[in-house]
C-alpha cells in the first residue's frame, strides 16, 4: 500500500517534473528592452487619443449648436409665415377697435382682454373667418344699437313673412273645350296590306 | 495651439515617476512569469513574447487605476493568458505550422537517441496538457511556473486553496492517463 502510494508520488512528482522542464524556456535577452520600448511609446499614443478625443468632442458640440439654430429658425419662419401676414392684415381689425359683444362668430365671442393677455404670435395657427368689413361693421352696430336701447327694432319683430303670394279667384279661369276629330282612313281597301 | 494641447493631454495622463519606478520592478520581476504562461498556451517563443509584451502595455495602461497594486502579478497572469487562448484560436494554423516547424523545446540531451526520446516525451506531454480543460490547464501550468505552491497559484487565479488543490489532482489524474494511453499506443505501434 505504502509502495503504491510511493508509486503514485513519483509519478506525480516526474509528470511534474516533466512539465517544469517544458516550460523552462525563458524570454529572448531583448523582450525586456522590447517591452520597455512599447511602454515608452504608450503615453504619446494616449495623448493622440485623447486629442482626438478633444476633437470628437468639439466637432460634436459644433453640430449641436448647428442644429439648434437651424431648428430655431424653422420655428421661427413657422410662427411667421409670409403668406400670412396679409391676410391677417385684411381680415382682422386692430383690438382696439373690436367692440366686445357676443355674437355666432368665433373671433368676437372674446373680449379685448382675453386677446390682450394672448399675443397674436403665440396663438396657434387656425384658419381665418373672411367677412366683409362693412357686413362686419354693419352687425356690429346693430347688436350694439340693440344692446344700447338705441335701436328700436319692434317693427322689424311684428314684421310677419308673406307666406305665399295672392291668386286670383278660380272663376275668372277660362278653360276652352276640347274636341277630338275622328281620323279619317286614306283611300283605299280596308284591311289591304300596304 | 496643438504643441499646448499635446502638453495639456499629457500632463493629464502622463504617469508619475514613482509610478514609472514600480512599474519597472514590477515588468523585471514578473516578464518570465508573462513570457512563460504565454508559452504554456503558444508553444512559440515570439508569438509568447509578443502577447507577453502587449499584456505588459495593457498593465502599464491600467497600473495607475489599479488599487491593489500587491495583485499586479495575478492581474497579468489572466490578462495574458486570456490574450494568449484569443491568438490561439484567432491564429490556430499558424501555430500548429511552428509546432510542427520547431517543436516544443527540449530538454538538455547527451546523445542523439536521448534528444529524439526528450522531443517525443515533449510532444506527448504538450498534447496531454492541450487536451485539459481550460481551467485545469492554467492551474497545472501555473503550478509548474516559478516553483508556485497551491497558495501562490490560487492567489494568481483568485481561487479558493481547494478549488486549486482539487483541480490540480484532477489535471494529474488526466495527464497521467493521457500520457499512459499514448506511451501504450506508441508501445502497440
Amino acid at each position: 500500500m505504502d509502495a503504491e502510494r510511493r508509486d503514485e508520488a513519483l509519478t506525480a512528482s516526474a509528470l511534474d517534473g516533466e512539465i517544469r522542464a517544458a516550460l523552462d524556456v525563458d524570454p529572448s535577452p531583448e523582450f525586456l528592452a522590447r517591452v520597455r520600448t512599447g511602454i515608452a511609446s504608450e503615453p504619446a499614443r494616449a495623448t493622440s487619443r485623447l486629442l482626438w478625443k478633444f476633437v470628437a468632442v468639439g466637432a460634436m458640440a459644433a453640430v449641436i449648436a448647428i442644429a439648434a439654430v437651424v431648428s430655431r429658425s424653422n420655428e421661427m419662419s413657422s410662427m411667421f409665415p409670409a403668406d400670412r401676414m396679409p391676410l391677417q392684415a385684411r381680415t382682422v381689425a386692430p383690438f382696439s377697435q373690436i367692440v366686445p359683444v357676443a355674437s355666432g362668430f368665433s373671433r368676437t365671442e372674446r373680449s379685448a382682454e382675453a386677446f390682450a393677455l394672448r399675443p397674436a404670435a403665440h396663438q396657434p395657427p387656425e384658419p381665418e373667418i373672411l367677412i366683409d368689413p362693412r357686413e362686419s361693421m354693419a352687425l356690429r352696430r346693430l347688436i350694439a344699437g340693440t344692446r344700447e336701447g338705441t335701436l328700436d327694432l319692434s317693427a322689424a319683430l311684428q314684421a310677419t313673412t308673406p307666406t305665399t303670394m295672392d291668386l286670383p279667384p278660380l272663376s275668372e279661369i277660362a278653360i276652352p273645350v276640347i274636341t277630338i276629330d275622328p281620323i279619317t282612313p286614306e283611300a283605299g281597301d280596308e284591311g289591304a296590306r300596304q | 495651439m496643438h504643441d499646448q494641447a499635446v502638453r495639456l493631454a499629457g500632463s493629464l495622463i502622463g504617469v508619475e515617476p514613482e509610478l514609472e519606478q514600480e512599474f519597472e520592478v514590477r515588468l523585471v520581476e514578473s516578464s518570465t512569469l508573462a513570457f512563460r504562461v504565454a508559452f504554456s498556451v503558444l508553444r512559440h517563443r515570439q508569438d509568447a513574447e509578443d502577447i507577453a509584451q502587449e499584456a505588459f502595455v495593457k498593465a502599464y495602461r491600467g497600473f495607475r487605476q489599479l488599487r491593489d497594486r500587491d495583485r499586479f502579478r495575478a492581474w497579468l497572469v489572466r490578462m495574458t493568458w486570456r490574450l494568449a487562448i484569443d491568438r490561439q484560436r484567432n491564429d490556430r494554423r499558424r501555430t500548429s505550422r511552428e509546432q510542427e516547424n520547431a517543436g516544443p523545446p527540449i530538454p538538455p540531451a547527451e546523445t542523439a537517441t536521448e534528444a529524439v526520446d526528450a522531443r517525443e516525451r515533449a510532444e506527448h506531454l504538450w498534447a496531454a496538457i492541450d487536451t485539459l480543460p481550460e481551467k485545469l490547464r492554467v492551474v497545472v501550468v501555473l503550478s509548474n511556473i516559478e516553483e508556485h505552491d497551491i497558495g501562490d497559484v490560487a492567489r494568481l487565479l483568485g481561487l479558493p486553496p481547494g478549488t486549486v488543490k482539487s483541480r490540480l489532482f484532477l489535471a494529474r489524474q488526466r495527464l497521467k492517463e493521457q500520457l499512459q494511453w499514448m506511451l501504450s499506443d506508441e508501445t502497440r505501434r
